[in-house]
């Protein structure tokens, strides 16, 4: 009922063109994640879902006493911070040999171990023992996104899931990425890119860490499930925290407003190269690995670019800032009188920058017909998300039983790895490394 | 956006200092040969092909395999690498990103190498006008699909840094012992690696782990070249420091790119810019985990980057290194 009265007061405000409230960013719209200075995780055991209906085996950093995370819980710090993660050790494994020891590693960030628990030297990072633990200090001296992850034998760890994200945020405020005003951004996604291949989770479950060795299945690497922030899709798009997936806590859905910001916060976390591809726009990218491109510090990012396809390398990171607002569609969105009456809208743009000052209408296309003669639903087969109305905002009479998914009437863009076969779960289509983008109307509530 | 007096200001760190120019090189001779390398967990070597500094004859029987001699020449000066071929077929030389003259070899429709070979026992000369200075990869231009996974490449690396006290060469490559055992049936449609190398070495679980560039130093400013003669694309990460990447396949960028993670494609060069902070070895390691060594984990493209205390004695090119 809720979603109808919200609906009823979106109809009026955009068709009538009545002054609208602009509404704050809330929190929903940040990335979910643990916050503070002084973090514990454990490494421990658990099992991830996949649509497929597949239940795999996962190492999995847990915040304190939880369960495994895949990926482990997003650390949000804040620019300047004196960060102290404590590591343990609960891994348990099958077969004869002992359980392995694991550490973290934080690329860009310069990294000591506490004097006090220093855990024991490794190649890449100190590490826990099993059933022991390390702590890791450092300042998070520069703003930005960044990755953390397995040092210790990080071809097996990594792929086991002891992976996870970590943000920076800069003095500026939360609502900028890095201490320039061009950062500063609406909304924010994470998208950590990750693959797998089962039968090393197979191996390791059923005959422990030291059997992997024999399989050369790490020089013979084949992976079949394809993941965004640990989940592949549909599951993507399920809220945060789901029952159904206890060790899979974070969803990948982009929403936005026409005229937002969205900053895509890009993580390489697995060990292949992914093309991240996003459908209605193309995206500025403004930093990489925590360092925004700019010609001199405190310039901005001057040297940014647009991309509609990010290259992800696997521990690398990239931000980019997406926008929307219909321009270059070639028609009004918000329907015109050809319409019918009930389309008639104004576009105000008092500041002259070619958009409505409040709905960001692409005024130059103000009025222009949609240039397509729909055909009577008799004719037509429907997704989930089609709304009956190609007009933003709008939803319309459909058939009994259809459409459903998009009761505010946004358009929805699939964002997806352009390796095409990245978009399946185990060779079944469409899942793997796909979410969709929401466009909803102005004023629609986003959390 | 960007004005051009800004693009052509490259924001690294300048060392002022000390840089001489290398004599130039005219000449340099090589020979293609048989070579074996030994894995680290077999004591049973491996076949390889390779490039080595020319004996004036055909060895006897296979070298050592190591991943050629390092060339280093003056830039505008011309080049010419004579090639001696101790193999049973056809060899050549090219140098992506050096401009040549070439003359491809055609067999009927077919084009089998990209520039004139040194026939099987015979010898080839190839010259270079004017060469730029930058890191490249040189390998065999001849049926490359086979012979440069046989392990025909190396690294030429031509001018110094201005930037630069001192340098570090990191070559990348794989190898398939699969392909190796009878180099005249393999087809690298199947190339699997199972080693994963840096400058010739492959690091396996409970070895040392490999430590190069004994000379960087504190607050100077390391050169790191980065070459890939692999067919796998690489990603070197410095785990904690930035890099600045001052130029990709010889040509350098307007701005330097600061980042801890370096894209190194197949037959890409990079050269990155690294000034050490702190002493001690500082960890460089494949983060696409080529960090295996025959299927066990723990091994694979991972060295130490030896960083020396601050010297105190400075002024004294023959101690900090200048120079190179």
């Amino acid at each position: 009922m809720q979603t109808r009265v919200i609906r009823r007061a979106l109809q009026v405000t955009v068709l009538g063109g009545v002054f609208m409230v602009l509404l704050a960013v809330n929190a929903g719209a940040m990335i979910q994640g643990i916050t503070g200075t002084s973090f514990n995780l454990t490494a421990t055991t658990g099992h991830i879902s996949t649509p497929d209906s597949g239940s795999y085996l996962i190492w999995g950093y847990a915040n304190g006493a939880g369960l495994a995370q895949y990926p482990g819980p997003t650390i949000i710090v804040n620019e300047g911070d004196q960060v102290q993660v404590k590591l343990t050790n609960s891994l348990t494994v099958a077969g004869a040999g002992p359980a392995p020891n694991v550490s973290i590693v934080f690329p860009g960030q310069h990294v000591v171990v506490s004097p006090t628990d220093p855990g024991i030297p490794g190649i890449l990072a100190n590490e826990a023992a099993p059933g022991g633990t390390v702590t890791y200090q450092f300042t998070a001296a520069k703003p930005g996104t960044y990755t953390y992850y397995s040092g210790t034998d990080s071809a097996l760890q990594v792929e086991m899931g002891l992976i996870g994200a970590m943000i920076v945020r800069p003095a500026s405020g939360a609502n900028y990425a890095y201490n320039h005003p061009d950062t500063q951004f609406d909304r924010e996604t994470l998208f950590l890119l990750s693959e797998m291949d089962p039968r090393i989770h197979q191996v390791v479950e059923t005959f422990g860490p030291d059997a992997v060795a024999a399989t050369g299945y790490l020089a013979n690497y084949f992976p079949v499930l394809w993941f965004i922030n640990g989940r592949a899709a549909p599951d993507t798009m399920a809220d945060n925290g789901v029952p159904w997936l206890p060790n899979q806590p974070y969803n990948c859905m982009p929403m936005m407003n026409p005229g937002d910001r969205l900053l895509m916060r890009v993580i390489g976390g697995g060990r292949d190269m992914h093309p991240f591809h996003f459908h209605g726009n193309h995206a500025r990218v403004i930093a990489r690995d925590g360092r925004l491109l700019e010609s001199t510090p405190g310039a901005g990012p001057d040297l940014s670019h647009e991309l509609f396809t990010i290259q992800s390398q696997p521990g690398s990171t990239v931000d980019a800032i997406f926008g929307w607002t219909g321009q270059g569609l070639g028609w009004d969105i918000y329907g015109s009188p050809a319409e019918g009456p009930e389309y008639v809208h104004e576009c105000m743009d008092m500041d002259n920058d070619d958009f409505d000052d409040m709905t960001h209408e692409y005024c130059p296309d103000h009025y222009k017909p949609f240039p397509v003669t729909l055909p009577g639903s008799l004719e037509l087969t429907f997704g989930g998300f089609y709304s009956g109305s190609p007009f933003l905002g709008l939803v319309q009479s459909l058939p009994p039983g259809e459409g459903g998914m998009n009761p505010n009437g946004g358009y929805t863009y699939m964002w997806h790895s352009h390796t095409e076969k990245e978009m399946v779960n185990y060779d079944i289509f469409p899942g793997g490394m796909m979410t969709m983008l929401i466009i909803e109307a102005p004023g629609v509530m986003i959390h | 956006m960007t004005n051009i007096s800004k693009s052509l200001r490259v924001p690294v760190i300048l060392l002022a200092a000390f840089f001489s120019v290398a004599s130039p090189v005219s000449a340099i001779d090589l020979a293609a040969v048989e070579a074996e390398w030994t894995p680290p967990d077999s004591a049973t070597p491996i076949p390889m092909w390779g490039f080595i500094a020319d004996p004036g004859s055909c060895p006897a029987g296979p070298v050592a395999w190591d991943v050629g001699p390092l060339q280093v020449g003056s830039p505008g000066a011309t080049l010419t690498i004579n090639l001696r071929n101790c193999l049973s077929e056809p060899v050549s030389l090219v140098i992506p990103g050096q401009n040549a003259t070439l003359t491809p070899v055609v067999q009927g429709n077919r084009v089998t190498a990209f520039t004139h070979e040194a026939p099987a026992g015979g010898t080839a000369s190839y010259t270079w006008n004017n060469i730029k200075a930058g890191t490249f990869l040189y390998q065999s231009g001849s049926n490359p699909a086979k012979q440069v996974h046989m392990g025909l490449y190396g690294a030429l690396t031509v001018g110094t840094y201005y930037q630069a006290t001192d340098e570090a060469l990191l070559l990348y490559s794989e190898i398939d012992p699969a392909l190796h055992a009878t180099a005249a049936a393999a087809t690298p449609l199947t190339y699997k690696p199972k080693y994963f190398l840096i400058n010739g070495d492959a690091f396996a679980a409970g070895q040392a782990v490999p430590v190069v560039s004994a000379n960087a130093q504190v607050n100077k400013n390391l050169l790191l070249r980065f070459v890939n003669a692999g067919l796998m694309a690489h990603v070197p990460v410095m785990q904690g420091p930035y890099m600045k990447i001052i130029a990709e396949d010889g040509n350098p960028y307007p701005y330097a790119r600061e980042q801890y993670s370096v894209l190194l494609a197949a037959g890409k060069t990079l050269d990155a810019i690294w000034r050490p902070e702190q002493s001690g070895t500082h960890a460089l390691y494949d983060r696409s985990l080529s960090l295996s060594s025959n299927g066990a984990p723990g091994g694979g493209m991972l060295v130490y980057l030896n960083v020396q205390p601050f010297p105190w004695i400075l002024f004294m090119p023959a101690i900090t290194g200048a120079g190179r």
